[in-house]
């Protein structure tokens, strides 16, 4: 294909508001999908995704756009997530392109992750191509939202299309606006290879297929290739593109985006943010690549059946390479035997991994409560990181403890104001600025949307904190989070002792003023989510050896099945294999057996 | 072979709030189609029966007592002609207090029926209106004393205890009143809520609340002393019984014995084989007509139980009984020790106090008669993961 007329652009968007609908439209007008080959957003492909109705991989695709005036043009599509955790697949997405759709729904406005979608497009000095989508709801108010686009981001009205991705409007307008605005990839086709690799899946037969925008020259031959930071060497097995099913081709050219099967079978060899040159003619310098992610949240992930420990790895292994985002490393616990400490942007990501590499790799796992990560300075002057509590050292040793602070910007109409105020005063944040993204003359009162700045403790946003925010607006707010600073406070580690014996995986960091009152939840959460056992069990909660909490759960005294009705054993049968499989799903921690989600109670200290 | 026939009356006048039996009300127009094929279902077992000594002969359901007396009569005489039926089986029926009247109790005596449980429930018109019974306290008093009149040597009565709310006292005074007509044979069940019936959706919508198991505990420990004091004997966890009248066809479900299943959704257990039939009695009935050429039409299905199926049932079933079980019999079933199989599970077990182990005997604890579950989830939970662990790795 000429090079001139090859486009490659994401689609960005705040979560819902249409994007994977519009890819749909865009891949039907085009043909590239034929009407029984269409599903609704049938580039979330993922069984998680179609559950959950979200995206959450970015998805390619390739299609053929006949202009009106019979211009021929290839267009390279990688649709993306809206979610904040999945911020990072946007901004590797982005790097393969020339411009972006921004997704705007009409009945929203602008909200948290279209602007900070705008801002990573922008630093990557994308065309934008503002679409008005959802014009077909009745309470869509396109103008408004138009205005809004104007003063916010500096777009002219006559800049943005107005849509409905699920009626199919302004879908020719879109595809002709992609062909004149979006400019072609620049790049030589005659220089050394270099194509920097966006994202990787793995195969069984062909090992890592790595999804790459070729940057200069051309992909095509069995000549060796390589990957220039780690110096590895490969035979290409098959080139080809997304249509959007993977589709061999005989090569890749200039400007394109396409995948590479480099039969590679060791995943740590073949990173996303690497280039791909040629061995024997390599391009002097590698592609600029990614900026590593840094993940908010670590949790602890184990087998339930400490058999599968290795199959854990692999899977983390292997799905990781699917999930540039995610980090992981060994770790052990008293309680949970070994495992592994994974690293996530968010709890979204944190629940939507356990759940791929459950449901992927058939794996059992036991999930413990998320932490951010801590720094401690040491007496001694040394410093730590802490991302599991159970390591926090001795008080004696601990000079300071510094806590992540993050900076958050919350979008809601000024009637909730106040609201937002409180929720986040209570969680000790710090209010830093608010800007109108309206005039609030021209609007009715408490109308008219405003973005708020606040400061705050990353901690205090893990849990509910998204969850409370929605309920105390009515739904309406939307928030973006990123990494400020590291901050000293007062916090101390609450332990947690079942039947006596402390369990590492309960215990939690907290700011110290809160400390008696989370223990005191956190034991009767424990109380209602362990199941009572053979004996009498206490629960207990301690700062530094002095017990804040107690509580027993008593032994059970009755668990009979009534008679078996006329010999028909079958019933019973299958009310013991309940049983018998939730005791398999139970950890045991001495001779207690605690069940999954008790590894989560901190999850609901914030509950109430 | 040894052999037990249970066979399944599945109507009942109203069906009860707590009830999820394969029991049907308003199918009285099935009743007698019903019993024409409950007797061609007997035949298409001739071959078994044929070669078997029948020691009892079970009707249950549902409620056996308000089918035609000269049915339930005529369904024996059946069995009678197609097996050797001993000379002193068990003939029995389950009836509801009230509405199986003298004539008929002596109509059943006659046809050799030589004993009665009665759906008794409770003493207190309030609970059995809970239940949904629509009979009367004195209705159970008159029901043992028909059934004695009509020369019934073993008369049962069936309770239930653990109601939300109920207390001790008013559960003892049921069972009080239960053991001054001096049944041969008492057995009392906790209350149990099941999904999918009225009362189990009534609680799931916190309409009425859940039956609090301590407090049934606290009953089941004081009906055990009771009955002990009042001279019966503890054979099974639920079922107690004067010397001599413990239910032979039960037994055999707990001893691990042969018993074909004969009408509609009917269990049968045959040399190591178990037989589901058709459940619905309109498709059962359909199945008579049929029925050429299928050796069995009324099954609707059959299987060998796994090795680990085997074991658990065998634990799940062998275990009720209070004296517990000679362990030697699982290694003649099994062909392994006991301990190699499932010993850690066993041991832990003891280990709480729910088992006790004397010589050869391997039996419940009084405490463990109350967590059963527990014990057979622990074994099968054992039996599973040693299954997995022997499982080739892909
Ligand atoms: N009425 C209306 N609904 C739409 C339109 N476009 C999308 N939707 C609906 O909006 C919801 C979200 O659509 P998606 O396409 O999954 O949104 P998305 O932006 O891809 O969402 P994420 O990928 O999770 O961020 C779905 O229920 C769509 O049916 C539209 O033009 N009009
Ligand atoms: S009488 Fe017995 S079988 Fe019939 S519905 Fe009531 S409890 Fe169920
Ligand atoms: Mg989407």
């Amino acid at each position: 294909m000429d090079q001139s007329k090859i486009r490659n652009f994401c689609i960005i968007a705040h979560i819902d508001h249409g994007k994977s609908t519009l890819a749909d439209r865009l891949l039907e007008r085009t043909g590239t999908l034929s009407h029984r080959q269409m599903a609704e957003q049938v580039l979330d492909s993922m069984d998680l995704e179609r559950e959950k109705g979200i995206t959450i991989k970015a998805a390619a695709a390739r299609m053929k756009y006949v202009a009106p005036d019979g211009e021929e043009f290839e267009f390279n599509l990688i649709d993306t997530p809206g979610h904040v955790d999945f911020a990072y697949e946007v901004s590797r997405s982005l790097a393969a392109c020339e411009g972006a759709l921004l997704v705007v729904d009409a009945s929203q406005g602008i909200e948290a992750q279209t602007l900070a979608n705008v801002y990573l497009a922008m630093n990557q000095d994308l065309t934008l191509i503002p679409v008005l989508n959802k014009i077909d709801l009745p309470h869509a108010e396109p103008l408004r939202v138009a205005q809004e686009l104007e003063r916010v981001v500096g777009f002219s009205q006559d800049e943005i299309i107005l849509a409905s991705a699920k009626e199919g409007k302004g879908v020719d307008e879109i595809l002709s606006a992609i062909a004149g605005r979006i400019p072609p990839p620049k790049g030589n086709p005659d220089a050394p290879v270099q194509a920097l690799i966006f994202d990787s899946k793995y195969d069984a037969y062909k090992g890592v297929l790595a999804y790459v925008r070729v940057f200069n020259g051309e992909l095509k031959g069995r000549d060796p290739l390589k990957l220039m930071q780690t110096d590895v060497t490969f035979d290409p097995l098959e080139f080809g593109a997304f249509m959007p099913v993977m589709r061999p081709l005989p090569m890749l050219h200039c400007g394109e985006v396409g995948y590479v099967a480099t039969g590679l079978k060791d995943v740590a060899e073949c990173r996303v943010g690497d280039t791909i040159t040629l061995a024997a003619h390599a391009a002097s310098e590698a592609l600029p690549g990614y900026r590593a992610v840094k993940p908010m949240v670590f949790a602890g992930i184990y087998p339930t059946d400490s058999d599968e420990y290795q199959d854990l790895r692999e899977a983390l292994s292997r799905l990781a390479l699917n999930d540039a985002s995610l980090v992981y490393e060994p770790e052990s616990s008293a309680a949970l035997g070994f495992g592994f400490r994974c690293g996530f942007l968010g709890l979204l990501h944190l629940e939507i991994v356990s759940e791929r590499l459950e449901r992927e790799y058939g794996l059992s796992l036991l999930t413990t409560a998320p932490s951010v990560e801590y720094r401690v300075i040491l007496t001694t002057g040394e410093e730590a990181a802490i991302d599991n509590p159970s390591q926090l050292p001795d008080p004696s040793r601990i000079g300071e403890i510094l806590e992540p602070w993050a900076k958050i910007d919350v979008i809601t109409p000024s009637r909730y104001i106040g609201q937002v105020m409180e929720l986040v005063t209570t969680r000790r944040g710090q209010f830093m600025r608010m800007e109108y993204l309206e005039p609030e003359s021209e609007m009715a009162q408490g109308e008219a949307r405003v973005l708020l700045e606040y400061e705050i403790p990353m901690g205090e946003i893990l849990v509910n904190f998204y969850d409370q925010l929605k309920g105390s607006t009515s739904g309406y707010a939307s928030l973006d989070y990123h990494l400020l600073e590291y901050r000293a406070a007062n916090l101390v580690k609450v332990d947690v002792l079942v039947n006596g014996q402390a369990v590492d995986a309960l215990s939690l960091i907290t700011y110290s003023g809160n400390a008696s009152r989370e223990g005191r939840v956190l034991v009767s959460k424990l109380r209602e989510l362990i199941p009572r056992q053979m004996f009498d069990v206490p629960i207990q909660a301690a700062v530094g050896g002095r017990v804040i909490a107690r509580e027993t759960i008593r032994a059970v005294r009755k668990n009979v099945l009534a008679k078996c009705y006329g010999g028909d054993i079958t019933r019973k049968r299958k009310l013991l294999e309940k049983q018998a499989e939730g005791k398999k799903r139970m950890k045991m921690v001495g001779n207690v057996e605690i069940p999954q989600e008790a590894f989560m109670a901190v999850l609901k200290l914030r509950d109430d | 072979m040894s052999l037990g026939v249970y066979i399944h009356i599945p109507f009942c006048v109203l069906k009860c709030g707590y009830c999820d039996f394969n029991t049907y009300a308003n199918l009285e127009s099935l009743k007698l189609p019903y019993a024409s094929a409950l007797i061609a279902d007997l035949e298409s077992w001739s071959d078994v029966l044929g070669a078997a000594d029948v020691h009892s002969i079970s009707f249950g359901g549902g409620t056996p007592g308000e089918f035609p007396a000269h049915d339930l009569v005529r369904t024996v005489q059946a069995a009678r002609r197609l097996a050797a039926v001993t000379s002193e089986a068990e003939i029995s029926l389950e009836a509801n207090p009230g509405t199986t009247g003298e004539a008929g109790l002596r109509q059943l005596a006659a046809g050799g029926f030589n004993r009665v449980s009665f759906g008794a429930q409770s003493f207190d018109p309030l609970e059995l209106r809970f239940l949904d019974r629509v009979h009367s306290p004195g209705a159970i008093t008159a029901s043992v004393a028909n059934a004695r009149a009509a020369g019934f040597g073993s008369v049962g009565l069936d309770l239930i205890y653990g109601l939300p709310g109920q207390s001790l006292d008013a559960w003892l005074r049921s069972l009080r009143s239960a053991v001054a007509l001096r049944p041969e044979h008492l057995s009392c069940y906790a209350l149990t809520v099941e999904e999918g019936t009225p009362l189990g959706l009534a609680v799931q919508r916190g309409r009425i609340p859940d039956p609090d198991p301590d407090s049934a505990a606290t009953m089941y420990e004081a009906t055990e002393e009771f009955l002990n004091a009042a001279g019966y004997r503890h054979y099974e966890i639920s079922n107690w019984a004067l010397p001599g009248h413990e239910s032979r066809h039960n037994r055999t479900y707990w001893d691990g014995g042969d018993y074909a299943g004969i009408g509609a959704g009917a269990h049968g257990f045959i040399g190591g084989e178990r037989f589901e039939n058709i459940a619905h009695p309109r498709t059962y009935i359909a199945a008579a007509g049929s029925g050429e050429g299928t050796a069995r039409p009324f099954v609707a299905n059959s299987y060998v139980p796994a090795r680990a199926t085997a074991i658990s049932d065998w634990f799940e079933t062998r275990l009720r009984l209070v004296e517990g079980v000679d362990i030697r019999s699982f290694e003649v079933e099994f062909r392994s020790t006991i301990d190699t199989v499932i010993g850690a599970a066993l041991d832990q077990c003891v280990g709480y106090g729910l088992l006790a182990r004397d010589g050869h005997q391997l039996r419940l604890t009084p405490r463990g008669r109350l967590l059963h579950s527990e014990v057979c989830a622990r074994v099968l939970a054992h039996l599973q993961s040693q299954d997995s662990a022997r499982r080739p790795l892909e």
